[in-house]
Formats: C-alpha cells, sequence, structure tokens
C-alpha cells in the first residue's frame, strides 16, 4: 500500500500515521489527543453515507470527518 | 517535599473528560458541593469540601475535563487558568489530583505531563482499574510512581474502591512534588518565550514573570477570548505569537510530539497489554448503536421511552402537587376575607407558581435520562449517528454539543456555541439551536396534549408518541434551516472537529441523582421567585382596571390583560385562537412556561370559586365560545403545539443571542424568523384543518 | 374596612414586584448571563 490518507483507509486495517501538515491549529488538537507521526492507528468503522469514521489510536476510539483524515497521510502498518 | 501552609488546603481535580474524575468528586465530597458559575464565561465551577483521614477539613475544586492545557474551549482555558493561579476569584489550587482512564493511559498522560510540570503537589489516581483489567492491561503503578516523583492511587470510582486511600494520599501534609521533565523545550522557543514575558505582562495577560508556562499556553492559545484581557491588547498577543510562529514554524506541534516521546517512553515500562486488541462489549454493542437503521431506530425507540416515563410515571406526582396547591389555595381563601389581597394569592400566586411546578415530576425524569445517556457515553453515538446529517445540512461537527445542550435550555447552548472557531457555522448553530424544543416547553407540550386527549381516553404510548413528533419537529425544522441559512450564507473554512467515544459504562446512579437534584432546585427556585413575579403581574393585568360588575368573566375582559388579548385577537383567530389564548401568548414572550402560569391565574380569576379546584387542562377543555363551540378543539391544540415548538418565545434567549453575535440584527431576525414561521404554520394547518370539517 | 387594608396591600405586592424585576434586569446589564436561573447546564468534566 503506498501513502494514501487516513481518509482512504479500509476499515479494519492498521496503518502508521507518516506526516501531517504543521502549523494548522486545527490538527493540533489532533496531535494532542495522540495522532502524531509514528503512531498507530485504524479505523474501526465508516457511516454509511461514508462519514464520520471512527478510528482507534492509543486504545481510544475517536470519531472524525473525512476532511480531517484526509489531512493524516499514512504508511502501511506491516513490516517489509 | 512541601508543606501545607493554608488551613484548608483547596485540591483541584483534573483530567480528561470521561475519566470519571466528576463521579470521584462526589464520592469525596457527597452532598457538601456548592455548583456556581465562573464571572464572565458559562463554565461551571464545582466547589466541594471532605475531610482527610485525620478530620482535617480539605477544600475541592473540580476542574472542567480537558485533553490538554492547550486551551480550545472556554471550559479548557478555565482549567489552565485556575491552575496558573490566572482567575482572581479563584486561588491557585494547593495540591492537584489527576485522574486518569487508566485504559487510557497513553492519552490521558498528556494532560498529566503538562500538569506534573506545573510543580505542584500532585496524586496520580488511575481510575477505571476495571475496564484497563478487562483489556487484559497491567500497570506498574510502583514503577509509575517512582518515575514521575508522586503518589500513585489505583481507584474504581463507581464502586468506591480506592477512594480511602486516596483520602490517605490527600490527608499527607507532605506530598511529593513531581520531577518529570516530558518537553523540553528548544532553546531557541524557550528564549523566545523568554522574551514575550514582559511585553505579556504589560497586556496584563500573565501576572507572574516565574515561570514560561504562562507565555506558552496563552500564545499556544489561539482564541482570544480565552486570554481574560482587554480587546485592545489582543493584537499584541497575536503578533507575538505570529513571530514565534514565523521564527520557529511547526514549534507546538513539536512539543506535542516530544510529549508523546516520553509518555511512549514511559509506558514503555509500566505498562504491559496484549498484542492483539480483543473486542470487548463496547465494540459489540457500538455494531448495533452505530448501525446506520439500527442505530437510528434504537434512538427513536429511546426517545419514545423517555416521553412515556414522563406521562406514565409522573402522572401520580403531578397529582398530588396539584391536590397540595389546591388544598394550600382553600386554605389561604378560608384563612382571609375576601379582598385584593386574597385575591391575589389565591388566583394568582399559588395559581401561576402550581401551574409550573406541577411539571417538576416530569422536568426531573427528562434530566435523569439525560444524565444516563452521558454517563454511560451514549451521547457520544447520538454525535456519531447524527453528524452525517449535520454534515450535510452545513452544520460544524462541533454544532452537535450546542444543539443537543438546548434540549434543557437554549441559553447555554448558544453560549457553548463559542467552542465553534468558524464565524458563520457559529452563527447559524445559534440562530438554529433554540428550535431544539427545550424544556420550558415541556410543561406547555404537556398541558396540552392533556387537553388534547383528556386522561384515560388514551394510552400514555399516544401522548408520548404525540410528544415524540414535536421534538422531531423542532430538531428537523432546525435540520431545515441550518441548510438554508448555508445556501445563503458564503462557506467559510470548516474547522476539524473529533469527539471521543468512551467505552460504555454503568452509570454512576449516585452521580446522576445529584445532579437532577442540583436542577430540580434551580426549577424550584425560578418558580419561586421568577414565575411567581410574573404570575403576580399577570394577576394584576388580568385583576386592574377593575370594572364595577360582578361578573367575572366581563371583569377579565376589561382588565389591561383582556385588551390585550381581545387587541390581538383579530390576528390569531386565523390561528384557531382565542383571546384568553392570546394572554397567554402575550405571557409566554417573557418565558414559554409562563403559558401555564397565564392560562392558570386567568382562569383562576374569572372562576366562580369553588371551581378553583379543578384542574387546569379539564377547565381548558370545558372552555366554550359564546355560541357553545369548543375553544380548545383538536385542531386548535395542535396548531398551538406547533407554534410553540416554532415561536422564539424566551427573553433570556434573545438576550443571550444579541450579547454573543454581538448586535441587536440577528436576535431579531431570529425572533422574526422563527415567530413568523410559528404564525405561517398554524394558520396553515387550522385553515387547512378547518377546510378539512376537523 | 378589611378590604381596604387588602386592597392597598395587593398594591404594594405589585410594586414591589415590578421594582424587583426592574432591578434584576439592570444588575443583569452590569453582569451578562443566565446567572443559573433559566436551569442552565453549563459544560462540565466528567
Amino acid at each position: 500500500m503506498s501513502a494514501a490518507t487516513l481518509a482512504e483507509l479500509p476499515v479494519g486495517t492498521d496503518a502508521i500515521v507518516d506526516s501531517m501538515p504543521t502549523g494548522r491549529s486545527g490538527l493540533t488538537r489532533l496531535r494532542e489527543m495522540g495522532i502524531v507521526p509514528g503512531t498507530r492507528i485504524r479505523v474501526t468503522r465508516r457511516a454509511p453515507l461514508g462519514e464520520p469514521i471512527e478510528i482507534c489510536v492509543r486504545g481510544s476510539h475517536l470519531s472524525m470527518r473525512n476532511h480531517e483524515a484526509a489531512f493524516i497521510a499514512i504508511r502501511s502498518a506491516t513490516s517489509a | 517535599m512541601s508543606t501545607v501552609t493554608s488551613d484548608t488546603p483547596l485540591i483541584a481535580i483534573v483530567g480528561n473528560p470521561n475519566s470519571g474524575k466528576t463521579t470521584l468528586f462526589n464520592l469525596l465530597t457527597g452532598m457538601k458541593q456548592k455548583v456556581a458559575n465562573y464571572p464572565g464565561v458559562t463554565v461551571e465551577k464545582k466547589i466541594g469540601e471532605c475531610y482527610s483521614q485525620h478530620g482535617k477539613k480539605l477544600r475541592l475544586i473540580d476542574l472542567p475535563g480537558a485533553y490538554s492545557l492547550n486551551a480550545r474551549s472556554p471550559d479548557e482555558a478555565v482549567l489552565r487558568d485556575v491552575l496558573l493561579g490566572r482567575r482572581p476569584e479563584t486561588p491557585r489550587p494547593d495540591r492537584v489530583v489527576c485522574v486518569v482512564d487508566s485504559s487510557n493511559l497513553e492519552r490521558n498522560l498528556y494532560l498529566v505531563s503538562q500538569v506534573l510540570e506545573l510543580g505542584l503537589p500532585t496524586v496520580l489516581v488511575l481510575n477505571m482499574t476495571d475496564l484497563a483489567a478487562q483489556r487484559e492491561w497491567r500497570i506498574d503503578a510502583a514503577k509509575l510512581s517512582e518515575r514521575l516523583g508522586v503518589t500513585v492511587v489505583l481507584t474504581q470510582a463507581v464502586s468506591g474502591q480506592g477512594l480511602i486511600e486516596l483520602k490517605l494520599a490527600l490527608s499527607r501534609d507532605d506530598l511529593p512534588l513531581p520531577k518529570w521533565q516530558s518537553a523540553v523545550l528548544p532553546e531557541g522557543v524557550r528564549t523566545a518565550l523568554e522574551q514575550s514575558r514582559g511585553p505579556l505582562c504589560q497586556t496584563g495577560a500573565i501576572h507572574s514573570r516565574a515561570s514560561l508556562l504562562e507565555p506558552l499556553y496563552l500564545l499556544s492559545d489561539h482564541d482570544p477570548t480565552h486570554y481574560g484581557i482587554a480587546d485592545t491588547q489582543i493584537g499584541r498577543i497575536q503578533e507575538l505569537r505570529g513571530r514565534i510562529d514565523a521564527a520557529f514554524p511547526g514549534w507546538e506541534d513539536q512539543l506535542v510530539a516530544e510529549r508523546y516521546r516520553g509518555i511512549e517512553e514511559l509506558c514503555g515500562e509500566v505498562l504491559q497489554r496484549p498484542e492483539l486488541e480483543a473486542e470487548n462489549i463496547t465494540t459489540k454493542i457500538d455494531r448495533i448503536l452505530l448501525h446506520p437503521v439500527l442505530g437510528m431506530a434504537n434512538l427513536l425507540l429511546v426517545m419514545s421511552l423517555l416521553f412515556y416515563l414522563i406521562f406514565k410515571v409522573a402522572e401520580g406526582p403531578m397529582d398530588w402537587i396539584e391536590t397540595g396547591f389546591g388544598q394550600l389555595g382553600a386554605w389561604v381563601e378560608g384563612m382571609m376575607a375576601a379582598g385584593d389581597f386574597r385575591d391575589l394569592v389565591v388566583n394568582g400566586a399559588i395559581p401561576g407558581v402550581s401551574g409550573v411546578l406541577i411539571f417538576l415530576p416530569q422536568i426531573l425524569i427528562l434530566f435523569f435520562f439525560i444524565g444516563i445517556m452521558e454517563d454511560t457515553g451514549y451521547m457520544s453515538r447520538l454525535a456519531f449517528i447524527m453528524d452525517w446529517a449535520m454534515s450535510k445540512v452545513g452544520l460544524n461537527g462541533k454544532s452537535f454539543l450546542p444543539f443537543l445542550s438546548s434540549y434543557a435550555c437554549a441559553v447555554p447552548g448558544v453560549m457553548a456555541a463559542r467552542t465553534i472557531e468558524n464565524p458563520k457555522d457559529r452563527l447559524i448553530t445559534i440562530l438554529v439551536a433554540p428550535l431544539a424544543s427545550c424544556s420550558a416547553r415541556l410543561p406547555v407540550y404537556s398541558l396540552l396534549i392533556g387537553v388534547l386527549f383528556p386522561a384515560g381516553k388514551v394510552g400514555a404510548w399516544v401522548q408520548a408518541g404525540i410528544m415524540l413528533s414535536l421534538y422531531a419537529l423542532g430538531t428537523g425544522a432546525a435540520f431545515v434551516f441550518a441548510w438554508i441559512f448555508n445556501r445563503h450564507v458564503m462557506k467559510g473554512a470548516s474547522s476539524p472537529m473529533i469527539l471521543e467515544m468512551p467505552d460504555y459504562k454503568m452509570p454512576s446512579l449516585r452521580t446522576i441523582l445529584l445532579h437532577v437534584w442540583q436542577r430540580a432546585k434551580m426549577f424550584i427556585v425560578r418558580a419561586g421567585t421568577i414565575i411567581l413575579g410574573i404570575s403576580i403581574l399577570i394577576w394584576a393585568a388580568s385583576t386592574y382596571p377593575k370594572s364595577d360588575t360582578e361578573d367575572k368573566a366581563l371583569q377579565l375582559e376589561n382588565s389591561f390583560a383582556g385588551r390585550a388579548g381581545k387587541f390581538i385577537e383579530p390576528a390569531i383567530a386565523p390561528l384557531g385562537y382565542d383571546w384568553k389564548i392570546g394572554i397567554g401568548l402575550i405571557g409566554s414572550f417573557a418565558a414559554r412556561e409562563v403559558f401555564n402560569s397565564t392560562m392558570s391565574v386567568v382562569y383562576a380569576v374569572e372562576s366562580e370559586d369553588d371551581e378553583n379546584l379543578e384542574p387546569l387542562r379539564d377547565k381548558l377543555s370545558a372552555e366554550r365560545y359564546a355560541d357553545g363551540r369548543t375553544v380548545y378543539t383538536p385542531l386548535v391544540c395542535i396548531s398551538l403545539l406547533v407554534f410553540y415548538v416554532f415561536a422564539m418565545q424566551c427573553m433570556s434567549t434573545i438576550a443571550i443571542v444579541k450579547r454573543e453575535t454581538g448586535s441587536w440584527g440577528w436576535a431579531l431576525f431570529q425572533l422574526g424568523y422563527m415567530t413568523g414561521t410559528a404564525y405561517v404554520l398554524s394558520l396553515l394547518i387550522f385553515q387547512t384543518g378547518s377546510a378539512l370539517g376537523y | 374596612m378589611s378590604e381596604n387594608w387588602q386592597s392597598i396591600a395587593a398594591i404594594a405586592v405589585i410594586i414591589i414586584t415590578i421594582v424587583l424585576f426592574i432591578v434584576r434586569a439592570v444588575k443583569r446589564r452590569k453582569k451578562p448571563g443566565c446567572g443559573g436561573g433559566c436551569g442552565c447546564q453549563p459544560r462540565s468534566g466528567r
């Protein structure tokens, strides 16, 4: 899987956060909730019409819209 | 080591939302707590007392739940400010208790790491040990304590486990100071913060030049309303921040990443968890509750149940209250000779207040339900289900909470909209929030549904169904108007919303009941003061000027109120209303539930003495026009109910909208569009219904 | 004669009520907020 964003991550697959744009105050809160580069992340469910999505990170479940998820670039969690 | 100097140490309870912090606070303080408001903000201030193991009095303050000291909302700003000692009316706490959800250790430690850096004597409480155990997590509390340099206590707040150990920890006079330094500021940033201290002091934003934490957190806070300083100075702070941002782009993000690095390292040493996250009961339940169809069906079921209970369970207590007041009235009547003052009491004060107080049982049930939904974690599922619809009509995800709060009362709901950064989203949320049927509408709905379906003729389920429809109507209308407003206002940048979905947990009945009790007190006080006052005034308006006649009905007609009602009668007759309803409508513009008080007073004033004990809904049902037609036909009731769903009738809300939007323009617009819609819809309903022969 | 004291008492109560409301409204201007009267539930940590 090439580096895509969280918005496209299939439900149930693990991934690692690769990068996020810096300097956006809205994203700082996401980081404070634990989503920083290097974190393991998974999409546990998507609402039927696409959003919101529920993700699992550091043991807690969070929900967000695709708009935010699209900022979070990810890479595969499976070791090469 | 630090010794406590003050006589009653002030201990702050902090933690993430959903960490069980408030349950713990309630356990420690019991009924000995006071709820107030922080001046100037919509945040609740909770202070309580408890006694240490040595019998020494301790003061506890339950600070708002937060994920970080980098404030993104008024609550978090209050937390930060109290801990930094920036709030003039609240002294800096002497000690801090950090409550952590053990099953979410890593993320909870983020706030903890910030709090530890404050350098106050701290106790770390690992709460929800049962949830952690369920996940088969193992936390080495001793090691954690050693690494952080603070006392660690394990608790399971709902069952009370660990409470004694916590009290023991709090009883110590010599709590160790934390020795954890998680995020080291890069040299350049450090210097920049040091340099900003002077200018910040000048703006009045910071009070202490001692530490770097105040400048750090203030400059990280992007919302100027959190600074608590004069508007003129805000520019300076933004300028300072701009400088640091330019010199060190992304410095805030780097700090966050630094902290988590430290936390991960720490957790590596103290936390053991299984490789694969096992499915727990929360995920199983969520399969249903978050299912598109089942989830929504479940929501409707829950709401129906709520309203059913409101009608069924409240019946008994409502009768007692009604009878009680009736007897009170009769007693007072017997005590005094006939006269104006007796009239004021028996036909004004008592009916007016009782007209509202009767609905206390229903209010209690409503808030009990809301408490359960919140405490179990169901609310966030609700937010998840509604979020798609909200995004489609252009409502910000953050609009959910303000909107939800409005079901209790629109005033805090409108204030909560401050958390929405996008001005357009915020405005729209404020404009539609009052369409959520607030708790003041409940007495009106109940009364009219009672007239619509006289008791015994239909089951409580039918009444509940009508109630549900009314709530659904208001909610649907809010979405429709949000969509309409969105189309006519430029679309701004959307701001992110992230919502936590905590594990489901058994609700803490004690916390909920305490909360319901606090609400009950507020309701009763309001009835005894504002409603009483308004009732007296309505009685006055319905009695003066006195006409020279024995016919009470004629006297009412000639009074101020009567004339006012008659004056607007032509305007409301097409909706099916008579002039007495007109009086009720006029009264309701102060507050919706005043409709009940007004009708109580109006019907008391004009009734003969022995009719006074009849319940109001019976009197309404029996009301006839001069030609014998029924006034409160089912069609009229429905028309009136729909009117109340939509009309903007609350001075407090208008005032708060004016304050929050900064001008009368939007407040009046809201008054206009809501009441206008109410009028038009009632008109349509009544005219169409009449034409169809109802 | 007892009618008289009642009429006066009633008017007195009404005037006091009006005055209290006005005082309240003025106080609200100075310190805006619901003051807990409307039955707020402002956000608080759980």
